[in-house]
C-alpha cells in the first residue's frame, strides 16, 4: 500500500470521483429495474420460476412489516423492500472485480439515511398531528411535567443521532471490509522483481465474510427503517402497552 | 524532535493502535452474551426461533456498529500519523 504522506484513506472509493459511484448506483438501479420487469413479465396464477422468487421476497417483507409495525405496516413494505434490494445490490457489486460498492462511500449512505429519517418524520406528523408530534417528543402526559423539557432535548438529540448511526453503520461495514481485503492483498503479496508482486488469495475468506455482511447490513438497514416507522406511528393506546413492555 | 511532539505522536500511535482492539474486546464479550442468550432461547422454544434470530441480528448489528465507529476514528487518527522513511 503506497502511503501518500500519511494519507490513511486508501480505499478505491476515495480515489474515484463521486460521479463514478453514482454511475455504479445507477447500474444497481438498472439491474433491479430489469430484474423486476423481467420477473413480472407474464404474471400467472401458477407462478413460474422468477415470479415465485420475487413473491418469496415480497412475502418475506410483508410478514416482517406486519410483525414489526403491525397491521398498518403493509404500506411500508415497498420502502423497506426497495432499500433492502438496492443496498444488497450495491454491496454485492463491490465483490465483483470491476465493480465498486456505492455503499462504501458516505455520500450514498447519508443520502439513504436522510430519505428514511425524513420519511419517518413525515409519517410521525401524519399519524399524530403536528401538536402530537411535538408532544410525543416531550412525553407529555406520561412523565411529570417538570421532566418534559429535559426529555424533549434528549428525544431531539436521539432523533438526530438516528441518521448518523444508520449511515455510518452501513458505510463503516462496507468500507471496513474493503480495507481488510486491501490490507490482506498487499500484506501477503510476494515480491517477484523490483515492482511486480505475486498475489496470494488470502483475501478470499474476508470476501466470503463480506458476502455475509452484504446481506446482514442490507437487512439491518431495512428492518431499522421499519422499527423507526413503528416507533413513529404507533397508536396511543398501543403506546402505553409497548412502553410497559420495554421496561 | 521536541519532547512534547514525541509524547503527542506516542499518544497518537497508542490511541490508533489500541483503540480498536479495546473496542473489539468489549464488543466480542457483548456479542458472545447476546448469542448465548439467543441460542438458549431458541433451544427452549424452537417455535420462536425465527423471531429470536431477527432480534439477535439487530442486537448484534447495534453492538457491531460501536466497533465500526471506533474503526472510523482509527482511520481518522491513522491519517494524522507521520510516515517514517528509514
Amino acid at each position: 500500500m503506497a502511503s501518500k504522506e500519511g494519507e490513511g484513506d486508501d480505499s478505491v472509493e476515495h480515489h474515484v470521483s463521486p460521479w463514478v459511484l453514482a454511475a455504479f448506483a445507477g447500474i444497481a438501479y438498472a439491474v433491479l429495474v430489469i430484474f423486476a420487469l423481467f420477473s413480472t413479465r407474464n404474471l400467472a396464477k401458477r407462478p413460474g420460476r422468477w415470479q415465485n422468487f420475487v413473491e418469496v421476497i415480497y412475502e418475506f417483507f410483508d410478514n416482517l412489516a406486519v410483525s414489526v409495525v403491525g397491521e398498518h405496516g403493509r404500506k411500508y413494505v415497498p420502502l423497506a423492500g426497495t432499500l433492502f434490494l438496492f443496498i444488497l445490490t450495491c454491496n454485492l457489486m463491490g465483490l465483483i472485480p470491476p465493480g465498486l460498492a456505492p455503499t462504501a462511500s458516505l455520500n450514498t449512505t447519508i443520502a439513504l439515511a436522510l430519505i428514511v429519517i425524513i420519511y419517518v418524520q413525515i409519517e410521525a406528523i401524519r399519524a399524530r398531528g403536528i401538536v402530537g408530534y411535538f408532544k410525543h417528543f416531550a412525553r407529555v402526559g406520561e412523565v411529570p411535567i417538570l421532566i418534559s423539557p429535559l426529555l424533549f432535548i434528549i428525544e431531539v438529540v436521539s432523533e438526530l443521532a438516528k441518521p448518523v448511526s444508520l449511515s455510518i453503520r452501513l458505510y463503516a461495514n462496507m468500507f471496513g471490509k474493503e480495507q481488510v481485503t486491501l490490507a490482506l492483498i498487499t500484506a501477503f503479496a510476494v515480491p517477484l522483481f523490483q515492482k511486480a508482486y505475486l498475489p496470494i488469495p488470502f483475501q478470499f475468506p474476508v470476501m466470503m465474510l463480506g458476502l455475509l455482511v452484504a446481506f446482514v447490513q442490507a437487512f439491518v438497514f431495512s428492518i431499522l427503517t421499519l422499527i423507526y416507522l413503528a416507533l413513529a406511528t404507533e397508536h396511543h393506546e398501543e403506546h402505553h402497552e409497548a412502553h410497559a413492555h420495554a421496561h | 524532535m521536541e519532547v512534547g511532539t514525541g509524547l503527542y505522536l506516542m499518544g497518537l500511535a497508542l490511541a490508533a493502535g489500541l483503540g480498536l482492539p479495546l473496542a473489539v474486546i468489549g464488543a466480542g464479550l457483548g456479542q458472545g452474551r447476546a448469542v448465548a442468550g439467543a441460542m438458549e432461547g431458541m433451544a427452549r422454544q424452537p417455535e420462536l426461533a425465527g423471531r429470536i434470530q431477527t432480534g439477535m441480528i439487530i442486537g448484534l448489528a447495534f453492538i457491531e456498529s460501536l466497533v465500526l465507529f471506533s474503526f472510523v476514528i482509527f482511520f481518522l487518527l491513522q491519517g494524522r500519523l507521520p510516515t517514517v522513511t528509514p
